[in-house]
């Protein structure tokens, strides 16, 4: 294919164009006082939707939630409408569950890092691993069909099994994997820009953490040991062992080594589902309409703790159905870290790392950020491109 | 004496509530449901938070229950997932913020405000969250009442 | 008669559109320059896809601005978007 230039307008910035921006700053020079946040780029009504389809139909609906999370939703939603009829699904079917999760979780953290390196400016970085991140793309889509969007669980288990030559590429790809993030741990915290830019920067300590509810491993960076896997077990994570990764330094370094090191412990896991994968089904069928009752299932998603309620009614269709996705309850330790305090001073050239840290699972973070100056009495705003250019210059 | 934690949370929740506790559920291992009055919601909730070890509140949502919204907070602490319900009349949506024994829960109080048009009284600030700017007033989309009408674009064609 | 390619601008739509972008995505057509083009990228694009019906998201960017290439997939593999950038260039070509 020939090399032509593509332009895509955006449109000059212009003060009558009414659009909420998400984030709000109010500043004293280069120092962030107070931070605020809106959402509802993204809001789409989808609680509402769901009312009107059955529980198998919104199984789609629930795995694009989040395009990158997908797999922990629909685990999360599929385990959820089993808990209301109270019966256990196949072995095999837990474990193939933990296979798909892990392999999300996988994606999902070796994306967030060359998504680091793209915001610190450490494009190699981003190349580099999103070069190896073909390998598990690869192996989702051997699994499922798909690169992203699973499709791999349903109702009673799961719609497809591992194969031998499924397998085979599985090791294959583990050993890959295992070996490219190992690399990545040796030299990511090795490296000076990325330490200018992630060390003691985005601090929450651990009482914060836990006031302010945050999930995941933006809690686990600030010193708390929980997981849902370990805390919560659902499917067969009662039976694989792994480490709860747990740092201490409370900054955006440590968020970034959980993940690295989430990622190496995930590639075990996939191993010892594989070892000792449970011969049998891997589905059981159950009937369209559940019994009248409420769950809560939760699952822990690449960025935190998932949770779901369901209220049944006798119909096919969810009287209620609640998704808390772990972004929403990262928003709020997200503006603590965002908010210059005691001895801790945090600047605007922070903020699209600070935002990174919670691996946001916003479709609106590339929109425009608000400044308010007080003292200067001057208000202005920029769209995320040129905070980020403006980042990299300091 | 090693008390299974679901007993634990039961027995000290009664104990606390006495006859103001309206139900109690163990529907599975792990998850506890416990349904109080308006009026006893907010100490329940401090109760389980600073007394119980329940320190992380996982979400607070809310669902239609006809003449009622039944407003939900899930808490999470010594393994167990515990549900609060309280049922605020539709007449009359109020129940007390927990912002002020947990300030993580914020922008949970402000969804259920925006959705279903439950005031968390003493909440600094229930502001639209994330409805867009111009939907109606008193317009709650999660009650079951509102049909809420389809958006139309301008070029769509019948 | 089209303009030489040159000079032509496409604009890439993705994802559901909602209340909140409409009126950006609208005023955005209206100041890119003749001749132009617009590419929908994916299903909810396309059709509002696994969102038809929720009371936020619109049938379809066509349904606001008008639209010259669909790129289905939910989401769509990387091969269907080059293929559609490559199909549009063709037309574009042929005037």
């Amino acid at each position: 294919m020939s090399t032509t230039e593509i332009k895509v307008p955006v449109g000059p910035q212009h003060p009558a164009l009414k659009e909420p921006e998400n984030f709000t700053f109010t500043v004293e020079g280069e120092t962030i006082v107070k931070a605020d946040v809106r959402v509802g780029y993204a809001h789409k009504g989808i609680e509402k939707l769901m009312e009107s389809k059955t529980y198998i139909q919104n199984i789609p609906l629930v795995e694009r939630i989040c395009g990158i999370c997908n797999t922990a939703h629909t685990i999360c939603y599929t385990q959820n409408i089993e808990y209301l009829y109270d019966k256990p699904i196949p072995r095999r079917a837990e474990y193939l569950r933990v296979v798909a999760e892990e392999l999300n979780r996988i994606h999902s953290h070796l994306l967030w890092l060359g998504v680091v390196g793209h915001e610190v400016g450490f494009e190699t970085l981003f190349m580099y691993v999103w070069r190896d991140r073909e390998v598990v793309l690869d192996l989702i889509e051997t699994l499922t069909g798909n690169r992203v969007s699973m499709a791999f669980t349903t109702v009673g288990g799961t719609r497809r099994d591992i194969t031998p030559e499924i397998e085979h590429k599985m090791r294959k790809g583990m050993d890959i994997l295992e070996e490219r993030t190992k690399y990545y741990r040796r030299t990511v915290p090795a490296d000076p820009t990325i330490l200018a830019r992630a060390k003691g920067v985005g601090i929450l300590t651990a009482q914060e953490a836990i006031q302010l509810c945050a999930v995941g491993p933006f809690r686990r960076a600030s010193t708390i040991k929980e997981d849902v896997r370990s805390d919560d077990s659902y499917a067969a994570h009662d039976d694989v062992p792994f480490n709860v990764v747990t740092y201490d330094t409370c900054d955006f370094f440590g968020r970034m080594m959980v993940r690295i090191d989430e990622t190496l412990e995930s590639i075990n896991m996939v191993r010892y589902c594989l070892d000792h994968m449970p011969k049998g089904p891997i589905r059981m069928r159950l009937p369209n309409t559940p019994p009248v009752a409420e769950a809560v299932s939760k699952v822990e998603a690449p960025r935190g703790e998932d949770i779901h309620y369901v209220r049944s009614n006798g119909t096919d269709k969810p009287a209620r159905y609640k998704v808390r996705a772990p972004t929403s309850a990262n928003l709020a330790p997200l503006l603590q870290t965002m908010t210059s305090r005691g001895k801790y001073d945090v600047y605007i050239a922070d903020i699209p790392v600070l935002i990174a840290g919670i691996d946001p699972c916003m479709c609106c973070m590339d929109r425009s950020v608000r400044f308010v100056d007080p003292s200067k009495g001057k208000t202005w705003v920029w769209t995320m491109d040129q905070l980020k250019k403006y980042s990299k210059r300091m | 004496m090693s008390t299974k934690p679901e007993e634990f949370i039961t027995n000290e929740m009664k104990a606390f509530l006495g006859e103001n506790l309206i139900e109690v559920r163990i529907p599975r291992s792990r998850r506890i449901y416990l349904t109080v009055k308006i009026d006893d919601y907010k100490r329940a909730a401090k109760h389980l938070v600073e007394s119980t070890g329940l320190t992380h509140i996982s979400t607070i949502t809310a669902a239609d229950a006809g003449k009622d919204v039944d407003v939900m907070t899930l808490l999470f602490g010594r393994g167990v997932e515990v549900m609060l319900k309280a049922a605020v009349p539709k007449t009359a949506p109020k129940i007390p913020t927990l912002t002020d024994l947990v300030p993580g829960v914020t922008f949970y109080e402000r969804e259920v405000h925006d959705l279903f048009g439950v005031v968390f009284e003493g909440h600094p600030n229930l502001d639209r969250f994330m409805l867009p700017e111009d939907w109606p007033e008193g317009v709650y989309p999660l009650r079951k009442e509102y049909k809420v009408a389809r958006l139309k674009g301008p070029r769509e064609v019948d | 008669m089209k303009g030489s390619p040159r000079h032509a601008d496409v604009l890439l739509v993705t994802g559901p559109v909602n209340k909140q972008i409409k009126d950006r995505i609208i005023r955005i057509y209206e100041q890119m320059a003749e001749p132009k083009f617009v590419v929908s990228v994916g299903n909810c694009c396309n059709s509002a896809g696994v969102y038809r019906g929720a009371y936020n998201v619109y049938n379809g960017l066509d349904t606001v601005i008008p639209v010259d290439a669909y790129v289905y997939g939910c989401p769509p593999k990387p091969e269907n978007i080059l293929q559609a950038v490559a199909a549009l260039q063709a037309k574009i070509k042929g005037g």
